[in-house]
């Protein structure tokens, strides 16, 4: 039920498409990459390189508008007036994040395939032996971390304005980002790693178990992320 | 005994010499901020009574609603609605109906959806909510517009349709924050007269003369604490005129109750 009333509100108010553009755009974006060496640019990492990329700023795009979404439900007062009606306050951030979860994940699926396309039409794909299991696991991972950074921005729309829940969101994933680069030990542990391991993808070189680690510390992130929101939403204020 | 006590023991003498109340307050507090809202509240209002809400500063009666929504944290005291001690859907959460302001029905529900939600998540039985709604709707003047998104409707019946959905589960306790504001006085008391006698209202107003003929009990929260809880009756037979003003001068002018119970006007 508020699966349902989440995903009208995104409708409503065009972030539902929003987010299935930035996920889908993702996969267009990979699909030019055999292309692109004819116009004399060649991406470094190839198509899965360029696909990463765009993932993050999807992933981020998609938390961002998911947390300027709910921060504006909570100012409107449509959380107030669900919750009012005994709905548990759980069950408001769960619905909501389901609805964006769920989203990220529709549009996620026929731009990966668009991706692996591209990946088998560049001319050293044969060479690489890149594995579609080792694709299927990164990709896995990279979901992930999508769903984390998402969960990570509803989390921030609890506590801020619609206005400024957005920014913090794109900041904060920027720095997560950061960190990540400058201090390479600790990015297996952050958010983002799975999408970093599909960045590797055309390379053949991740395997299986760095992909799984990946994947399992994103639901982790997720799992701690929502529960803080659970724990904090149900004392803020609606 | 609450408002839902059968009709039977409600028509004895001795049930009604028992005076049971709707909504019990004890020792309330809640800070926003640095600024003390609520410091200490005793409110009991009795079951049936038509409670305003005066509040100085302006904020603590429209928070005290909140709190009794469960929508606010309270920081202390006690709370019992409906016999109940607890909030939320096992509790009294079932039994209040609570419109903020804004109200925050989603603008592109239509009201029959607006109602049929309320219904459903309320728990009305299936067999009553169609008949329910088709009722709020007519009583509201909605029917001819019932599958029109609310967002292209007026502001005045925007906002009746968020009392229609705040009624649709029979609350025994209505909790509404400057209802149906755009309205009219003669329209306003037309559209809140209580459907029964035993549902308790309490609403908050800055503007405590435009809900003169809605209610018969005023309560005045000056700087956290309950400084009057009268009726109006009383303060227009002392020729206190019905502003914050008026209100704040005559409890002033009274002693401080000290968690008394309401007199009946």
């Amino acid at each position: 039920m508020t699966v349902g009333i989440a995903l009208k509100e995104l409708w409503i108010s065009f972030r539902l498409l929003a987010v299935l553009v930035l996920f889908a755009a993702a996969g267009v974006l990979a699909a030019t990459a055999p292309l692109l060496p004819a116009i004399g640019l060649s991406p470094e990492g190839g198509a899965a390189a360029l696909y990463a990329r765009a993932l993050a700023v999807a992933a981020a795009g998609a938390a961002a508008l998911g947390g300027t979404a709910f921060a504006g439900e909570r100012r409107r007062g449509g959380l107030g007036w669900l919750a009012a009606r005994s709905i548990p306050r759980s069950l408001l951030l769960l619905g909501w994040f389901a609805a964006l979860a769920g989203l990220a994940l529709v549009g996620m699926l026929p731009s990966a395939m668009l991706t692996w396309l591209a990946m088998t039409g560049e001319p050293a794909f044969g060479l690489r032996g890149v594995s579609p299991v080792v694709f299927g696991v990164a990709l896995l991972a990279a979901m992930a971390d999508a769903v984390a950074w998402i969960a990570a921005g509803l989390l921030v729309g609890i506590f801020l304005t619609a206005r400024l829940a957005g920014a913090v969101i794109l900041l904060l994933l920027a720095a997560i980002l950061l960190l990540g680069t400058l201090v390479p030990s600790l990015a297996t542990y952050l958010p983002g790693a799975g999408i970093a391991l599909l960045a590797e993808a055309s390379s053949g070189s991740p395997g299986l178990e760095a992909g799984l680690r990946a994947g399992g510390v994103g639901l982790l992130i997720t799992a701690l992320l929502l529960a803080v929101g659970i724990v904090t939403l149900r004392r803020r204020d609606l | 005994m609450t408002s839902s006590t059968p009709e039977a023991l409600w028509s004895a003498r001795a049930a009604r010499l028992l005076r049971p109340s709707a909504v019990r307050c004890r020792g309330l507090t809640r800070t926003v901020g640095r600024r003390r809202l609520l410091d200490g509240l005793h409110l009991w209002v009795p079951v049936g009574a038509r409670l305003l809400l005066v509040s100085s500063p302006a904020e603590s009666a429209p928070l005290l609603l909140r709190i009794l929504a469960g929508l606010a944290r309270r920081d202390g005291g006690t709370l019992q609605i409906a016999g109940l001690s607890q909030p939320g859907p096992h509790g009294w959460g079932p039994r209040v109906a609570f419109l903020g302001r804004p109200d925050g029905v989603p603008r592109w529900m239509t009201p029959r959806e607006a109602l049929q939600f309320s219904a459903d998540v309320t728990g009305l039985d299936a067999s009553e909510r169609q008949r329910r709604c088709d009722e709020l709707l007519e009583r509201f003047g909605l029917q001819t517009l019932a599958d029109r998104p609310i967002g292209r409707l007026s502001a005045l019946l925007a906002e009746r349709v968020g009392l229609a959905a705040a009624l649709v589960s029979h609350p025994e306790v209505l909790l509404l924050d400057e209802p149906l504001s755009g309205h009219g006085p003669l329209e306003r008391e037309l559209l809140l007269q209580p459907l029964t006698p035993r549902v308790t209202t309490l609403i908050a107003s800055r503007i405590p003369a435009a809900q003169r003929n809605v209610c018969d009990q005023v309560a005045f929260i000056s700087d956290g604490r309950l400084a009057l809880h009268a009726g109006i009756a009383e303060l227009e037979a002392e020729g206190v005129p019905l502003t914050r003003e008026g209100v704040e001068e005559f409890a002033g002018r009274r002693r401080r109750p000290t968690a008394t119970r309401a007199t009946r006007p």
